[in-house]
């Protein structure tokens, strides 16, 4: 009973960038292995929490806090509690009892009040009404506009129609900017004007595409078909997409990618390795190999511009990279990641190298 | 089989390795956040969870038992799952359902499999097979009035799988305390036509529209 669409609307509000989309294909360009330069010593790994209390971790936006949604005790208020890396093992401390989702900068939370989504600012506690009937909205990374999504409610999901709405972030101005059959947004692009989308532009086209909106100027531009497009990630300078594809009816079109979202006709890159991947910044993209089974898990980094890899953290039985519930977060300023660890559910930080 | 005492006792209902031209972990089991958004529809029967782990995987990939044991039904839907499913008895008294098939499975009640052996076909619920092919495999005990956590039973490395292609990996949260059920190994167990057991008080992700 698994909901695509269901999915990507909760990675979109959870602030991740996964997403599932169902997708056409097109040829892609093999990327060469690159050059896989020699291993060097895991880094260290530091504990930051110890009464198992953590899931879906997320760093502040200058790197120096972990967040979490938590009640540590039965008199403490539930929040978004916080833990300082430069403080490993230190009692939480309660950050907002806001729960979110928040904008990029966290300077907005969202909210569902009596039907109706409400948007506060935090450092004032102003808050607004936005009249898209009780709708989750996605911020855009300047936190001036929102998305949202109005979902048909049956059909098969790969042609359900979704009507893609956009306002500013006080909820004026709003209006559709473009509908889309078995798709919707999958996140925005750093000007805050773009979108990213995908999907059939007709509910008879034959598969899905992928596309850029201007979402001030209605222009629409057509990156790529791709079928069973999942796990959507826009690189922090809006540059390129990494994501992959699954179960595709041409088998041959399975595997990861990076698309050049600038170039006008894109070809997708595909990649020589398969797993879960965060962006460090705008030139690396960080990788765990589906490997299961194995002791532990291994970090790995792609430089997109040259192709070269390298293996960051490498498997060790006795080490706590063996990360639970695909929880693990990676500073903005890519200097840190943090990971839920399946040894002992405990929150631990690595600075990488 | 009292949730403590469980232990991984079955395989993988496939044979092949996990990857993107076979098949990856779809919607895990438990108080996900895409089965709480179904709670009074969907899963009202399950007591508002995913009752089951699905497995995203095109239609007509080959589906094995996750145990030794016999035949019990083939499309038998009142347990759900269309449009067909099987389930098989297991000698340690759980029974294996295997739903959202291709087709009839090719075998009879009472005939006998072998764990690994193939036994039927995924399909896809919406019957295109480009909506959401996959199987959806529920771990029941032999009234089948109850479901269990399947991660506890069957063996495989969860943590590992559940890094890639998990469609709504979050859990839903119960405010009053939110780290209840919040990883796959610690998901209640179910009774079937029981109440829900996720109707919160305060919950988040929030009850969006």
């Amino acid at each position: 009973m698994s909901q695509p669409y269901a999915f990507l609307a909760a990675c979109a509000l959870m602030g991740f960038a996964s997403a599932a989309l169902v997708v056409s294909n097109a040829a892609a360009q093999t990327r060469p292995a690159g050059s896989a330069s020699a291993p060097r010593p895991s880094p260290a790994f530091t504990q930051l929490t110890d009464d198992g209390c953590c899931t879906q971790p997320f760093f502040s936006a200058d790197g120096h806090h972990v967040l979490f949604l938590d009640k540590p005790t039965a008199t403490a208020p539930v929040g978004i509690w916080s833990v300082a890396v430069d403080a490993p093992l230190s009692p939480p401390t309660l950050f907002t009892e806001r729960l979110g989702p928040f904008s990029r900068d966290l300077s907005l939370a969202l909210d569902l009040q009596n039907g109706q989504t409400v948007i506060e600012r935090l450092r004032d506690g102003k808050r607004w009404t936005v009249n898209n009937g009780g709708r989750p909205v996605i911020f855009s990374l300047d936190s001036k506009r929102i998305v949202w999504t109005v979902l048909q409610e049956v059909g098969g999901f790969d042609v359900r129609r979704a009507q893609i709405y956009v306002a500013d972030v006080d909820g004026r101005n709003a209006r559709r900017v473009a509908t889309r059959f078995g798709g919707g947004p999958l996140g925005w692009l750093p000007d805050s004007k773009h979108l990213l989308i995908g999907g059939r532009a007709n509910h008879n086209d034959p598969g899905p595409t992928l596309s850029v909106l201007n979402v001030d100027t209605g222009a629409l531009r057509d990156l790529v078909a791709v079928e069973r497009l999942r796990g959507a990630s826009i690189s922090p300078d809006g540059r390129m997409l990494a994501y992959f594809v699954a179960q595709a009816r041409d088998a041959s079109q399975n595997g990861m990618y990076l698309l050049d979202l600038t170039h006008p006709s894109p070809v997708p890159q595909r990649l020589n390795f398969f797993g879960a991947f965060r962006w460090r910044d705008a030139r690396r993209l960080l990788y765990i190999p589906l490997r299961p089974g194995a002791p532990g898990d291994e970090l790995w980094q792609l430089d997109v511009a040259t192709g070269r890899t390298e293996r960051l953290i490498a498997a060790d039985a006795g080490s706590p990279f063996k990360i639970a519930n695909g929880d693990w977060d990676v500073a903005r300023d890519g200097s840190k990641l943090v990971f839920l660890s399946a040894r002992d559910r405990n929150l631990w930080l690595v600075t990488l190298p | 089989m009292a949730q403590g005492e469980a232990r991984a006792v079955f395989g993988l209902p496939f044979a092949e390795p996990p990857g993107p031209d076979t098949w990856l972990l779809g919607q895990v089991y438990g108080n996900t956040t895409g089965a709480f958004a179904r709670r009074r529809e969907w899963y009202r029967a399950g007591q508002g969870i995913h009752f089951g782990i699905d497995f995203s995987a095109r239609c007509g990939t080959p589906i094995v038992a996750i145990g030794d044991g016999v035949v019990l039904k083939v499309d038998a839907p009142e347990h759900g799952s269309a449009p067909h499913n099987l389930l098989i008895a297991h000698p340690n008294g759980y029974v294996s359902l295997y739903g959202h098939l291709l087709e009839r499975p090719p075998l009879r009640v009472g005939q006998r499999v072998r764990r690994g052996q193939v036994i039927g076909l995924t399909g896809d619920p919406d019957l295109t097979c480009n909506s959401r092919p996959h199987l959806h495999l529920e771990i029941r005990d032999r009234t089948l009035g109850r479901a269990f956590n399947a991660h506890r039973l069957i063996d495989a490395d969860w943590d590992a799988l559940m890094l890639v292609g998990a469609f709504g990996r979050g859990f839903q949260r119960d405010l009053d305390d939110p780290r209840k059920w919040q990883s796959v190994y610690d998901q209640p167990d179910i009774r079937f036509g029981r109440p829900l057991i996720n109707e919160f008080r305060n919950t988040w992700p929030r009850d969006w529209n």
